[in-house]
């Protein structure tokens, strides 16, 4: 590589600028292509466009909204589908990284205006909507910026092209609004295997798989780092579960639901068990467990806990420590439907008869801290 | 907008075409540059453009002024007062005026009495730490009739806004640039493979090494220094060390090339700074804009001139040293950096002072400077000075800076920094190449690089842009001299 300051040994010509970065580019090209046949990579992941998009054509009868843990009712849709026959339709909306005020504003900016739709004779346009899934954890109550600027995910998942040139003649291009920019051209460019594995980091694994090493992110030593490093934030996030401005969004999210007359049901998500310590138990996870379930009894929404007491092991979870398998998904799924969200899939002929006109239910928690 | 920015590989491509695409004239050519540096000004915060336009405006019409009025006048003097009083008041008011307040308002504090002054929080305009020392320079060459006046509004205008090094440098001189701007700017093939070059070289110094190393290893250590122990202290500053070489000459490097691809060539401003020998050789090659500017038009005059400062070397050090210290931020870290650098200078020319008077006495002094161990240890206490002292530059306070230093003597704690990374030994190595690159078998090997048929050089550079689409760092990448 060639230092700025210095003229080169003999002098460049169109003609070879041409084949130079034409070259570069047929490198890059093949490159790509040689990765795209050899490097596994799975489906995109869904996201809240895609299930802005389906809304309008499905009119769910179950909306689940919560960060990309929302994703695992995608399991969980497909087996009540087929239990229920096509009856139950369920839209998990995927808000990743998300925070409660991040899924507020999805409700408020993405999903108000397909739920209040109203058809000429002024009746719903889709009037599936009977019940109301808010999958959380205690990073939900924990405020993302100090600005007072929502999370980053909402630019980047959320919004759309109004809201992102709103928000540039307002502050200009920032790191905040850049994410929005950012996502997009991924989605442009999903078709780069390069461009589409950018933070997910398989070729750089697959390489040296292939090379006869581990790859860093596997090895037994890292994935003992990033086991401590998780246990360490859940232990020191007892601190931040109480902002308020998170707990507010967490009752206009229930209030909103509830006040369309969908039967409201809280869940926590498990966490992977060797993640969990005696404090943060003790901490943390106790302290949000109780604060949502004092929530639960004042609003009178359903809550189901399942931070413990799943039959999930540490080995239904992806190497990430946050996200389950496939085939967790599936037997968590299963779990719960003969479990704290059998009444999901009620027997034959009691379809409905659990459903709560104003969002209220029994109440009941089950699971919870233990 | 950054260099780096996504953003960027769309706005680069739109001006180049805006630019060239249209009539070979300067006035179009600057037109083109000055809408799109307000733009790219811009999109950093809406809010402060004003602070450009007037600045730009101040300085234009005392240029006029300066051009009108030849000689020795009062009015030249008053009109030169003015674009300095100007120019510092403007970067004392935006940059300062808290740091001031809030260190008086400490001292009431320690002696007694209730804080009275009111902290003003005022937004940075970004860039105006460079662009006030450019037209600093251009009034002050003026007003001492170095340079001609720019009298053309558009010239001038985008000589100050200049996109590519608005926001970090390179810190250009009017004598330079006037003329480039004033002339229309034609397109040729081995410029724009040498900003290509540049421009590459600049994003892998930024993108990959800089941004990896500085997340990876300085960050976690300068962040939580009492949690790691003594070699993980080191290897967090000396990735340090490469991470703000590799971030500021990386920006200027990408900066030279977006130059080169418009036609224009800005000043070097890295020159292989981690092969000095000495201190006064290492800010000959680090910053090199900033430094210049600061020993042409505050040290040269500062220990040239009539004044009490007249041949107070070591003083005039330090004096320009806590400047340049206070112009990288209002705190007292850079202060203690700038002081210890300006005594490091100070000790440095005493040195070479008495190491003349040595050889003149006997010429075995100048064989021994020539030796190869003077020369190993030479270049080990500077560097090793420079590395020290960016603990209190990197650094959040001084108390930190305290903290990490006793750290690095294992005053830390017991955790250690998982440093078998694949990153850690290309930076390593690309440190090693890119100063290697400049003595004898190093410059060989750039020659034959050079000579190679040019798919075989095409091959090669898309070989390194798959390394960096695998390895650059996803995320939001800051520059950490945008914030100077």
């Amino acid at each position: 590589m060639e230092e700025a300051g210095q003229k080169p040994a003999r002098r460049a010509t169109w003609l070879q600028l041409a084949v130079v970065a034409l070259t570069a580019i047929a490198t890059v090209a093949g490159a790509d292509a040689l990765l795209q046949a050899t490097v596994a990579y799975p489906p995109p992941l869904r996201e809240i466009e895609d299930a802005i998009d389906e809304y309008g054509a499905s009119d769910p009868t179950i909306v689940v909204l919560g960060s990309s843990h929302a994703r695992t009712f995608g399991a969980l849709g497909a087996i009540l589908a087929e239990r229920t026959g096509g009856a139950e339709r369920v839209l998990n909306v995927p808000v990743e990284f998300g925070k409660a005020t991040s899924y507020l504003w999805v409700i408020e900016n993405r999903l108000k205006p397909l739920i209040d739709e109203v058809d000429g004779a002024g009746r719903r346009a889709r009037a599936g909507l009977r019940r109301f899934i808010l999958v959380t954890e205690w990073w939900d109550s924990c405020p993302e910026n100090a600005d007072g600027r929502l999370a980053t995910n909402v630019p980047a998942r959320a919004w759309v092209l109004s809201d992102f040139l709103a928000d540039a003649a307002r502050h200009g291009l920032t790191g905040y609004n850049r994410n929005y920019m950012n996502n997009r051209f991924t989605e442009m460019a999903e078709a780069s295997v390069l461009w589409r594995d950018r933070g997910h980091d398989r070729i750089r694994n697959g390489v040296q798989a292939w090379l006869g090493g581990v790859a860093e992110g596997l090895a037994s030593a890292s994935v003992e780092r990033r086991v401590n490093d998780f246990r360490r934030i859940i232990e020191e996030g007892e601190a931040c579960t109480q902002d308020e401005r998170e707990w507010r969004a967490m009752r206009e999210i229930i209030d909103f639901f509830a006040t369309r007359g969908a039967d409201v049901t809280v869940v926590v998500y498990p966490r992977m068990p060797a993640t969990v310590t005696p404090k943060s138990r003790d901490g943390t996870l106790r302290v949000f467990s109780e604060r949502i379930a004092r929530l639960a009894s004042e609003k009178g929404f359903r809550l189901t806990d399942w931070t413990f007491g799943t039959p999930l092991a540490d080995q239904d979870f992806e190497l990430d420590l946050d996200h389950m398998t496939p085939e967790g998904n599936r037997k968590l799924s299963e779990w719960a439907l003969s479990g704290p969200l059998a009444f999901l899939a009620p027997p034959p002929g009691r379809e409905g008869r659990d459903v709560a006109g104003g969002g209220g239910s029994d109440g009941a928690a089950t699971g919870g801290p233990r | 907008m950054s260099l780096t920015g996504l953003e960027f590989v769309f706005f680069l491509p739109a001006v180049l075409v805006l630019h060239w695409a249209g009539p070979r004239r300067a006035a179009w050519q600057n037109a083109v540059l000055l809408l799109a540096s307000y733009v790219f000004y811009l999109s950093w915060d809406p809010a402060v453009g004003w602070a450009i336009l007037l600045s730009t405006a101040v300085d234009y019409a005392v240029g006029l002024y300066l051009a009108a009025h030849p000689g020795e006048g009062r009015g030249r003097r008053v009109a030169l007062g003015a674009s300095v009083a100007f120019n510092v008041g403007f970067l004392g008011f935006f940059k300062y005026a808290g740091f001031f307040a809030t260190s008086l308002n400490d001292l009431l504090g320690a002696v007694g009495l209730p804080a009275s002054v009111e902290v003003l929080k005022v937004a940075l305009p970004i860039g105006i730490s460079y662009y006030t020392l450019q037209k600093l320079s251009y009034t002050i060459d003026l007003y001492y009739d170095r340079i001609p006046a720019c009298r053309n509004a558009l010239t001038f205008a985008t000589f100050v806004a200049f996109f590519p090094q608005i926001v970090c440098g390179p810190i250009t001189r009017a004598r330079d640039m006037v003329p480039q701007f004033s002339r229309p700017r034609a397109l040729d093939a081995e410029t724009v493979a040498a900003g290509a070059r540049a421009f590459l070289l600049g994003f892998f110094m930024k993108a990959y090494v800089a941004d990896r190393l500085g997340s990876g290893f300085a960050d976690p250590v300068f962040g939580e220094p009492g949690r790691y122990g003594a070699l993980s202290h080191w290897v967090a500053l000396l990735a340090y060390a490469v991470h703000i070489f590799c971030d500021f000459g990386g920006y200027s490097f990408m900066a030279i090339g977006v130059g080169r691809l418009l036609g224009l060539e800005l000043p070097l401003n890295f020159d292989r700074p981690f092969l000095s020998r000495s201190m006064l050789e290492f800010w000959r090659r680090w910053h090199i804009t900033l430094n210049t500017w600061l020993f042409d038009y505050l040290f040269a005059p500062m220990v040239t001139g009539h004044g009490r400062m007249r041949n107070r070397f070591a003083l005039g050090f330090m004096i320009v040293f806590m400047i340049s210290g206070l112009w990288h931020g209002p705190y007292w870290t850079f202060v203690l950096w700038g002081l210890l650098h300006g005594v490091a200078l100070a000790v440095n020319r005493q040195w070479d002072e008495t190491y003349k008077g040595l050889c003149r006495r006997d010429r075995a002094w100048v064989a021994r400077r020539r030796s190869a161990p003077y020369a190993l240890a030479a270049w080990a206490v500077t560097q090793v000075f420079f590395v020290l002292t960016l603990v209190p530059f990197r650094a959040p306070s001084l108390e930190r800076a305290f903290e990490f230093a006793r750290g690095l003597f294992g005053g830390g704690g017991e955790e250690r920094m998982h440093v078998a990374s694949l990153h850690l030994a290309v930076a390593a190595l690309f440190m090693i190449a890119y100063h290697g690159l400049e003595v004898g078998p190093g410059q060989r090997l750039k020659g034959r690089f050079a000579a190679l048929p040019a798919p075989v050089r095409g091959l090669a550079y898309g070989l390194l842009l798959v390394f960096l689409l695998v390895f650059v760092p996803v995320g939001e990448s800051t520059f950490v001299y945008a914030q100077f």
